[in-house]
């Protein structure tokens, strides 16, 4: 009987100590951890989706890039640059006189031409750098296989925190704006390293001075044809800078000391300070501080303006655009020797 | 037994006690699920994939090789044509070569089509040369003339421009090819049709070939329709390239032929496979994969 009185209360400070010390224990973990489970997980499947979302472009881009570069191909009689034989009314020359210049190497010069169109068209994939990419080629009978030489890098992020900032909560509606457009590639008006800002080709507005009621008198810059959301591309890779203030206008800094300027859109979409690739999607075409919708453009080198349009300046092909009879080109152009070309695509 | 049943009494409270304890833990959610990782702005890792591509292609490079085979062989039996026997067959300039050609390559049965064929492209090629032949001619102040009878290409429209660009011209075919030509292009008029090289835009020429009268061949300066009444007259003065309107044609038949440089060059279309190319406007479209070269006979 002393036995039994002596134990129970016993048992019960034990259970009691024991029941408080799992209490304790377990609230302090509480407030440690903020991680469902599973989330890491998610974190490694969201990744892995985003590198499927990615290849799943990729692979389109290349079959159409396959075929388009056995097009470019053949048109160039086997050959990316001319030959030492030469080019007759724009065809390769395959002999000339005691000279040969049979297509040895058809593969080699296949793979440039596919980098050249994977490329065009990797350079419109938002986020990640994918035009970067370069191939190498082996053709297999009726089969292409092209080896990456660098890998595509995706982090893995756990989750983003509760609140987020101003700036990231920008960034997701930006990036979601931006998957709502459609990417057509922008029409092939380039020179050669820069892309055409928008879809039209019509200019409506030339570079210099012109005489309108509405709008600046000396125009630096061309106007190009566009309506309201229409897609606004950037000429080449560079860092943006948006001024809001001034008729909701995007900057985009290149190398060499050259600068493109986008007036007039409706929206942005990408960040202050973002880095931007050839022919990315950056902004829609709109009418802020213009009378009517269209994309402005102006190129600075250093600080003097350069007509985009002037073959001089080596940017886009004059021959590929047509000019409104409002465009006052045949005024602005008097100075240019393509006075003539303007004037005959004048509609 | 007081003890005893206090005893009792307090294990049923502790018991008690114990599962409301628990109850609320588990109710905060907080025993299962736990990481051990704290969240961090940094990210987990980095996921790596190279992305390499193998996809089926509408043609094999293998082609490139019968080309070249097939075209050392035509070459051999053009160097074998009897070209007198077919100079007596024919009359005009390169006629006796191209007759040769053809034979070579029906011997050889090969689908080739001399100059791209009788299409939109072959007319390219055709007008485009004869327009770089005159402008290379070594005589000056004279006349080329150029006669379509109708019946040199496949039924259809056919539009051509040359465009001055500086002190060269550019002949182009609706966003098709484009060539430039090294010879200032005007138009040649007597009659007092007014307009420099300096202020039209553009030389179209729309040749219309049908069967007997509907074909026509035009010349469209601004908004003026010139009917060439099927022969194209070019006045070659110095580097000056100048089309003869045809109210004038007539002045510069009394003017000598340009006696043109000798054919030395042919262009060949091998047809092949449907190939998805993308246009100039990006637009993705099945075209027929044409091989395109030009061989020295």
């Amino acid at each position: 009987m002393k036995k039994a009185t002596f134990f129970m209360p016993l048992l019960l400070v034990v259970v009691l100590v024991a029941l408080t010390w799992t209490y304790i224990t377990m609230v302090s973990k509480h407030g440690g951890f903020s991680v469902s489970i599973g989330e890491k997980q998610g974190a490694i499947l969201s990744a892995e989706n985003r590198a499927e979302k990615a290849l799943f472009y990729i692979d389109r881009s290349a079959r159409y890039a396959a075929e388009t570069a056995a097009f470019d191909l053949a048109e160039n009689g086997g050959y990316y640059d001319v030959p030492e034989c030469g080019a007759y009314l724009g065809v390769t020359i395959w002999n000339q006189g005691t000279k040969e210049c049979w297509p040895e190497t058809p593969d080699l010069e296949y793979a440039r031409y596919f980098n050249d169109e994977i490329r065009e068209r990797l350079a419109v994939y938002p986020d990640l750098p994918l035009a970067e990419l370069s191939y190498d080629i082996v053709l297999d009978n009726r089969r292409l296989y092209a080896f990456s030489e660098q890998p595509i890098k995706f982090d893995i992020i756990l989750r983003e925190p509760d609140i987020l900032p101003d700036e990231v909560v920008l960034k997701k509606q930006i990036i979601a704006k931006r998957l709502t457009q459609t990417y057509n590639p922008p029409p092939k008006v380039s020179l050669g390293q820069y892309a055409w800002p928008g879809q039209s080709t019509v200019i409506t507005s030339c570079y210099g001075w012109r005489n309108i009621d509405y709008g600046s008198t000396e125009h630096r810059g061309i106007d190009i044809r566009a309506a309201v959301g229409d897609p606004v591309y950037a000429i080449a890779e560079g860092k943006a800078r948006i001024l809001n203030d001034v008729h909701n206008t995007l900057i985009i800094e290149h190398k060499g000391d050259l600068t493109s300027m986008y007036l007039h859109n409706s929206e942005i979409l990408v960040l202050n300070g973002e880095n931007v690739a050839k022919g990315q999607l950056v902004a829609l075409a709109g009418k802020a501080g213009a009378k009517e919708p269209h994309i402005h453009l102006t190129i600075k080198k250093g600080k003097d303006y350069l007509d985009p349009i002037d073959p001089d300046n080596n940017l886009f092909d004059i021959t590929k655009l047509s000019f409104t009879r409002s465009a006052n080109c045949l005024y602005a152009c008097k100075q240019y020797e393509y006075c003539d070309i303007m004037k005959e695509r004048t509609a | 037994m007081k003890n005893l049943a206090l005893a009792y009494t307090a294990l049923v409270l502790s018991i008690i006690a114990a599962v409301f304890l628990l109850s609320d833990v588990m109710n905060a959610n907080a025993i299962t699920g736990m990481a051990i990782t704290d969240i961090s702005e940094k990210p987990l890792g980095t996921y790596e994939i190279y992305p390499h591509i193998s996809t089926d292609i509408g043609f094999s490079i293998d082609h490139y090789k019968k080309l070249r085979v097939d075209a050392r062989k035509l070459l051999d039996l053009v160097k074998r044509c009897d070209m007198e026997f077919f100079a007596s067959q024919c009359t005009g300039d390169s006629c006796a070569m191209d007759m040769c050609i053809q034979s070579a390559l029906e011997t050889l049965s090969l689908d080739w089509q001399p100059n791209c064929g009788r299409g939109k492209e072959g007319f390219f090629y055709g007008f485009s040369e004869f327009y770089m032949r005159c402008s290379q001619s070594a005589d000056d102040d004279c006349v080329c003339r150029m006669d379509y009878t109708g019946k040199e290409y496949n039924p259809g429209e056919y539009l051509v421009s040359v465009i001055p660009f500086g002190e060269r011209a550019v002949i182009e075919s609706r966003m098709m090819r484009s060539v430039e030509i090294d010879a200032v292009p005007m138009i040649q008029d007597v009659g007092g049709f007014a307009g420099s090289h300096k202020d039209y835009g553009r030389l179209d020429f729309l040749f219309v070939f049908g069967t007997g009268s509907q074909s026509k061949s035009e010349l469209i300066v601004f908004s003026n329709r010139f009917d060439l009444k099927g022969s194209l007259f070019l006045h070659k003065l110095g580097r000056n390239l100048a089309v003869v309107v045809p109210n004038d044609q007539e002045i510069y038949k009394e003017k000598k032929t340009c006696s043109l440089p000798k054919k030395t060059t042919y262009i060949f279309c091998a047809p092949s496979e449907q190939v998805t190319a993308t246009d100039a406007s990006g637009r993705a479209s099945e075209q027929s994969l044409s091989y395109r070269f030009a061989l020295e006979p």
